[in-house]
């Protein structure tokens, strides 16, 4: 960062500050997700095809609406209703990945793997593989525009991030959720009903996913078929950069933000700095590296 | 009937009136032959490219290039969000102009010329690379918002690219030659992130010897 700020006279201006962070808002709200998901101890590897699902369902309904020849009835969607629709689809896949998960006691790896796929291939269908584009100047507000000096996309992710917080420190599900990724035997000794906090946890990280969904469809007008790949694991990066423990019950949102954040900065940088593609990847590869060994140094220590 | 029977009744209208309230701001009905006559339905772009080359470009509204140019120059970004046209979140925006002008140059890819007015500005007619989109954008002849997809949209684009470069090009350039006194007609895109860069290039759209 520092390297980057001396060499580029663009990387240090108000302009790139509110670039990358609206590049980085869609990383927030699916990172924050992430970060419950990891909590309780799991991984949810389909936020991106969820997030592109969402998004194109949103799209969809909003540009084309649905038609029922048979009652000559053409049902279309506000730009509320659509966002609304693309939410409770994310929500309802999440729910489907918790339900799958607790149910059937398969590991968060298979299930969100399958879900993965699953939503990839609903999106080419739902899209046909062609962008759903022209969703109009008030959909396009949500990724492009801006309220009291600031981008949409970092008040909606900066409302996700603090709804958030209330939820891991001030309400009971918060502190569930850290007891069940802490000991989980122990959580259901105390009573606790592991699989609703689990399907919960979930269906919120397809939520979160959903409303990352709408904000990248807005900020590109037009829902893309491939959108959202390989998003999570940029959002598993910037958890477990955060100080997110993968084994579960240790970590925090601001964390998060902190490691979304980070990523986003040298994502701006490398740029800046016209480090070549391949070398970027190798780069933020070793970040991530780096960040686990000193969380696991640190808390070996304490330990 | 006990209070908490009262309690549940209550309960329940509320989250009622919501879902009513939530459904009402977030869907509408519609006739479905209604609706399909409003919206474009299947349609050739080649019918639609040569029918705006035939019959619309002439009576296509424009500025005079020299006055574009002049307007550009006083306060652009203004003048170009007011005045010109653009395709969703784009910062590229288009317009037609036309102007007398006089050849100076006939080079590889363009025509160069200068405006036949007191600023004799240098501008360039494309003659190799065309590009549809300018046209399309400029000229407001397709909504993106009408279409089911952008296969369609950017059919029209190729269409118009190919009417330009079959039928509007080649006679011209056929007999163009340094010190010719022309008028043309074409669309222009000016890109607001890199303002201030010359000389303009004209995708043409009438072209005629005086």
């Amino acid at each position: 960062m520092y390297s980057a700020g001396c060499t580029s006279d663009k990387f240090m201006t108000s302009e790139n500050g509110w670039n990358i962070m609206q590049q980085i808002s869609v990383n927030v709200c699916i990172s924050v997700g992430m970060t419950l998901v990891i909590l309780t101890k799991g991984i949810d590897l389909s936020v991106g095809s969820i997030l592109a699902f969402s998004g194109a369902v949103a799209a969809g309904l909003l540009k084309n609406g649905i038609e029922i020849p048979g009652l000559d009835l053409y049902i279309g969607f506000t730009v509320f209703g659509a966002i609304l629709m693309g939410i409770i689809i994310g929500g309802s896949l999440g729910f489907f990945n918790g339900w799958m998960i607790t149910k059937f006691k398969v590991a968060p790896f298979v299930v969100t793997l399958a879900m993965l796929t699953m939503a990839r291939g609903a999106t080419m269908l739902w899209t046909g593989g062609f962008p759903i584009t022209g969703l109009g100047d008030h959909f396009a507000f949500i990724g492009t525009g801006w309220f009291l000096g600031i981008p949409m996309p970092v008040w909606i992710s900066a409302i996700a991030v603090i709804l958030a917080i209330i939820l891991l420190t001030k309400t009971k599900f918060g502190r569930y959720i850290y007891a069940v990724g802490g000991n989980e035997s122990a959580a259901r000794l105390s009573g606790l009903n592991i699989n609703k906090i689990k399907i919960w946890v979930y269906a919120l990280s397809g939520i979160l996913a959903a409303v990352g969904g709408i904000i990248l469809t807005s900020r590109l007008d037009s829902a893309q078929p491939n959108a959202g790949l390989s998003y999570e694991l940029d959002s598993i990066a910037a958890v477990v950069i955060g100080g997110t423990s993968l084994s579960g019950g240790r970590g925090s949102i601001i964390g998060t933000v902190q490691g979304a954040l980070i990523i986003g900065v040298l994502n701006s940088g490398l740029v800046l700095l016209n480090v070549s593609p391949f070398w970027q990847q190798i780069i933020k590869g070793l970040v991530i590296l780096i960040a686990v060994i000193l969380d696991r140094v640190n808390h070996d220590n304490k330990d | 009937m006990d209070l908490i029977k009262m309690e549940k009744i209550i309960k329940y209208i509320i989250i009622t009136t919501i879902i009513g309230l939530i459904g009402y701001n977030a869907i509408y009905f519609q006739s479905l032959k209604e609706r399909k006559n409003t919206v474009i339905s299947v349609f050739d772009p080649n019918v639609l490219a040569k029918d705006f080359i035939q019959n619309k470009i002439i009576e296509l509204p424009s500025m005079k290039a020299g006055e574009f140019l002049m307007s550009l120059k006083k306060d652009s970004l203004k003048f170009i969000t007011e005045n010109g046209k653009k395709l969703g979140i784009s910062t590229d925006y288009y317009f037609i102009v036309e102007s007398n002008a006089v050849i100076q140059a006939i080079q590889e890819e363009n025509i160069l010329i200068t405006l036949d007015d007191k600023s004799a500005v240098e501008m360039l007619i494309a003659t190799d690379f065309i590009f549809g989109n300018t046209v399309r954008e400029a000229s407001g002849i397709a909504n993106i918002g009408d279409f089911q997809n952008t296969m369609d949209f950017n059919n029209i684009s190729i269409a118009l690219n190919d009417k330009i470069r079959s039928e509007i090009i080649p006679p011209f350039v056929e007999k163009a030659e340094k010190g010719n006194k022309i008028y043309f007609k074409g669309a222009i895109k000016v890109d607001t992130k890199k303002l201030g860069t010359t000389p303009f290039r004209i995708v043409p759209l009438i072209l005629t010897f005086l």
